[in-house]
């Protein structure tokens, strides 16, 4: 049998996948940044990474900030302890700041763009949005890109009220 | 050495004769087939024939050997070859036994083919022009088995080759309402509702008789409310029956239109990559898109206007011939008038509308071909240039559409106007008949409106000619497009084979245009494991080998073999999927990264996914995107760079861990830095596993296991890096053309 390295052995090898209750997590309030504990090991100012933070939203890559590399990646935060979990998700969401459109009251269309009128769960919010070039669909998840770069995400479209549907359909 | 059998003869023989239609295939005691052109017999070509010799085969040319155009015949025996003219006086004669190999030689406008003799001299048998080039080709394999000069399957010369089918098992509105027979019932529903609104239709006019003659001029005031009723009731039942025939009509159409393009969709991916090279990108989603709309008119609208046209003819005609017989036979002379129109439009329609729509393909292949290369355009200045092309074909649209909108205009007017006639006759005759007494106000007026829904659907039938014309010429082209096979198929004892990654060329010969070769006898052995790089100056044939170890082509000559079996006996899934490619100018699709990776294998964790990008260095530029690997590629990726995109490509290779790895060009578009680090990566990846890179810098393969040297389309040089540097051969002279510094000549 001939000796061929695949993507499988370089999962196995290369990537930390880390069962959650072997890590914990602390913020550090001085630098404003995390501080991991693996295997008796601490690794400092660390950068919480979601790769997939749309289909796979749970699943994070802790990367040095320093050094540029991943330390380990955790398929599931939420098995994370409480506080740990805190801790994490305190810099994430400043990471990851995408509104969630939970109903859009109005889509105006003016020459060269749309303007949104819309109720987030973070509050109402008025933007611009360069055509549909700048709205992705991804099953029933609908990310929009505003003018300014800020993301928005309809998590799942079909959830919408029946008015919110009737104006998304004139970007979409 | 393996001996054909007959029935392999008779697989040969079958498909010689599906290139070319003109000839009729006979099937002789013996089991063997044989060809002919229509007006000979089998029995003039035994007058040839010495004793106990079978006849095989014969190929008729188009030339004769002093170069005129006329005939002379290739005739195939079991023991000889003949060459005739086309009385059938043998011009030459030889015996298999003493062919020891067989060539066709190209020349400009006509070709030749020979066969050299054991004893080392050479007899031209017979010229032919290039449209039989192909035909000659068969016949040169023929006789290369026959002898038994290759150890060939015949079969796997002749498998999948396929053309558009010449003729149609259907019609094409037959064919486009097999798409709505699984909807029978909806539509069954759709159509009886239509039906039964036309009975309703019937009533209103006698309600108008009634009311003129009994209530009116007879005074039943008691008669009046009852009467009114009764229309109120029949135009609201005749509303409802209506929302319910354009529900399940319109419901059918959308579901059968969905089928077909599903079907269409499906079919065309069916087809190897060639089949861009008869039909543009554009062309084919026009058929697609424009074509399958064309029919939905007929399959919501047009089918059921037809039976209801059908159905109130049937109805009104009776009830005009009980009410008015006299009247009724005046108001049948418009008919056949009417139906000389409709021949006529029909006979002319058909074309006019198959050149209107291939305009506005040309169109489509314009747009397909240019937007997606609007870059290049604008780096070009090419922006006026293209605009005139598009103005060309979008004249050459409105010129194809005036010239239908005329043919309309010819007939549809001058239709609805002897129409109208007929009506004015029956009003001026009946008036004559009122005002003497002969007939009721009541009747001529209920007669009148009978008429009118008697011409009614005449002339939906009529004005229905032409959207069924239209409809009818866009299943054509739907039909043609579905009838057409692929050429590369799966043979039906074809194989899943778990590759080990042996790789063997065996005096293959391949060109895309036929016999324009790109590749020229190239034979090569590739070990498990091992890296191979393929270098060679531009157009050399080097993307080629790969095209056909794909078997997006078939060899036009020889075969290929993978770990010991013929590629064309591998069902070509399995081929496929094993061998992971990343080519000059990877096509990313507008779906996300991760989705994109996962094309090479679409059941692939979250874990796998980074691993392939890691390796493909593009981990690190990809968690930089603010959705990470859920971030939209855009249109062909152009939401990403070059080099950005080739990686993603790479990785999206390697995630299925495929037992053949090739890299065209693979690291073209990266920066050296990077180059070099996928490069390491790729050096883990690639041990144990066979590559094939491709690649013009040729510090890119170096380090291969050996080097293969394309030139011209033959194999010039084998070895590795130092063996050819040593050689001082063609990858010399290229290694020193790259790396070497002319010297600098100082002048004082």
């Amino acid at each position: 049998m001939i000796f061929m390295t695949s993507v499988e052995h370089y999962v196995k090898t290369f990537l930390k996948i880390t069962d959650p209750s072997r890590v914990k997590i602390y913020y550090d309030n001085s630098n404003d940044a995390l501080t991991l504990h693996l295997d008796g090991v601490v690794y400092r100012d660390v950068e919480p990474i979601k790769p997939f933070p749309l289909s796979n939203p749970n699943y994070i890559i802790l990367r040095s900030k320093s050094s540029g590399k991943d330390i380990c990646i955790i398929p599931d935060i939420r098995i994370l302890d409480e506080s740990s979990l805190k801790n994490l998700e305190y810099v994430i969401n400043k990471k990851y700041f995408i509104p969630v459109i939970v109903k859009i009251n109005e889509i105006t269309h003016t020459g060269e763009f749309f303007i949104c009128n819309v109720k987030t769960d973070k509050g109402d919010r008025l933007f611009k949005v360069w055509g549909r070039r700048n709205v992705f669909r991804l099953g029933n998840t609908i990310v929009i890109f505003d003018s300014d770069e800020n993301l928005y995400l309809i998590e799942n479209y079909e959830k919408l009220d029946k008015r919110s549907k009737e104006e998304l359909m004139k970007i979409i | 050495m393996k001996r054909l059998n007959s029935a392999s003869y008779k697989l040969l023989l079958l498909n010689l004769t599906y290139y070319r239609p003109r000839y009729v295939i006979i099937k002789f005691k013996s089991s063997s087939y044989f060809l002919q052109k229509r007006e000979m017999q089998h029995k003039d070509f035994e007058t040839i024939l010495q004793e106990g010799e079978k006849l095989l085969a014969c190929f008729e040319s188009d030339l004769t050997k002093d170069g005129l155009f006329g005939c002379s015949f290739l005739i195939i025996t079991d023991k000889r070859i003949v060459v005739s003219d086309a009385d059938l006086n043998i011009k030459t004669s030889v015996s298999l036994s003493d062919i020891a190999s067989v060539k066709i030689e190209d020349y400009v406008g006509n070709a030749e083919l020979k066969v050299t003799l054991k004893d080392g001299s050479t007899v031209s048998l017979i010229r032919f022009s290039r449209s039989l080039r192909q035909k000659f080709g068969d016949a040169t394999r023929l006789i290369e088995n026959l002898t038994l000069l290759r150890k060939v399957e015949v079969e796997q010369f002749f498998e999948g080759v396929g053309e558009e089918k010449p003729r149609f098992k259907t019609g094409p509105i037959l064919y486009i309402l097999k798409f709505v027979t699984p909807y029978k019932l909806l539509l069954t529903v759709g159509i009886l509702t239509g039906v039964l609104s036309i009975f309703l239709g019937l009533l209103p006019p006698y309600f108008m008789k009634m009311l003129i003659d009994d209530v009116i001029l007879g005074h039943k005031e008691g008669l009046l409310s009852q009467v009114i009723i009764a229309i109120i009731l029949t135009q609201a039942v005749s509303s409802l029956l209506g929302v319910v025939r354009s529900y399940c009509l319109s419901y059918v159409s959308l579901k059968a239109m969905y089928d077909m393009r599903v079907k269409m969709f499906n079919h065309i991916m069916s087809f190897q990559p060639s089949i861009l090279d008869t039909y543009e990108a554009g062309r084919l989603i026009s058929r697609i898109t424009d074509d399958v709309s064309r029919v939905n008119w007929f399959l919501s609208w047009g089918l059921e206007q037809l039976l209801r046209s059908i159905v109130s003819l049937a109805s009104v005609s009776v009830m005009i011939f009980i009410l008015e017989p006299r009247l009724s036979l005046i108001a049948l002379i418009p008919i056949p008038i009417l139906g000389l129109g409709v021949f006529l439009f029909n006979k002319k329609s058909r074309w006019v509308y198959h050149y209107e729509w291939k305009r506005w393909a040309d169109v489509s292949a314009l747009l397909v071909d240019v937007i997606p290369g609007f870059p290049t355009v604008k780096s070009h200045v090419m922006e006026k240039a293209e605009e005139e092309k598009l103005k060309l074909k979008l004249s050459d649209v409105i010129v194809a559409g005036l010239r239908s909108t005329k043919l309309n205009l010819q007939f549809f007017p001058m239709l609805g106007f002897v129409m109208s006639a007929g009506t004015a006759i029956i009003w001026w005759i009946g008036g004559y008949e009122v005002l003497g007494g002969t007939l009721t106000l009541g009747t001529l007026s209920a007669f009148i409106s009978y008429v009118s829904q008697f011409y009614s659907p005449i002339w939906n039938l009529v004005s229905m000619v032409e959207p069924m014309k239209r409809a009818s010429t866009a299943g054509e082209r739907i039909q043609s497009i579905m009838n057409m096979e692929p050429k590369i198929k799966d043979a039906p004892d074809s194989i899943d084979l778990k590759i080990k990654g042996s790789i063997v060329f065996d005096n293959v010969s391949f060109g895309y245009m036929p016999y324009m070769y790109v590749l020229k006898n190239v034979s090569f052995e590739i070990k498990p494991g091992e890296k191979i790089g393929i270098v060679g100056p531009t157009g050399g044939g080097k993307t080629t080998i790969v095209k056909l170890l794909m078997r997006f082509y078939d060899p036009d000559e020889g075969r290929i073999l993978i770990d010991g079996v013929d590629i064309r006996k591998i069902r070509l899934e399995s081929l496929r999927r094993q061998i992971g490619i990343v080519s000059q100018e990877p096509r990313l699709f507008n779906d996300t990264i991760a989705n994109n990776i996962r094309y090479g294998k679409p059941n692939a964790s979250p874990e796998e996914i980074i691993a392939a990008a890691k390796i493909a260095a593009a981990h690190d530029f990809i968690i930089q995107k603010p959705l990470g690997y859920d971030m939209p590629c855009g249109e062909g990726g152009s939401m990403l760079s070059g080099g950005e995109k080739q990686r993603i490509a790479i990785a999206r290779a390697i995630i299925s861990n495929p037992r053949i790895l090739i890299l065209d060009e693979a690291t073209s578009s990266v920066d050296t830095i990077t180059e070099d680090y996928i490069k390491k990566a790729l050096d883990e990846i690639s041990a144990g596993r066979t590559t094939i890179i491709i690649a013009h810098r040729l510090s890119t393969v170096k380090d291969a296991d050996r080097l293969i040297v394309v030139d011209n389309g033959r194999i010039v040089e084998v070895g590795t890096h130092e063996e050819l540097l040593r050689k001082n051969g063609l990858y010399a002279k290229l290694w020193n053309t790259q790396f070497l510094e002319k010297p600098v000549e100082v002048r004082a």
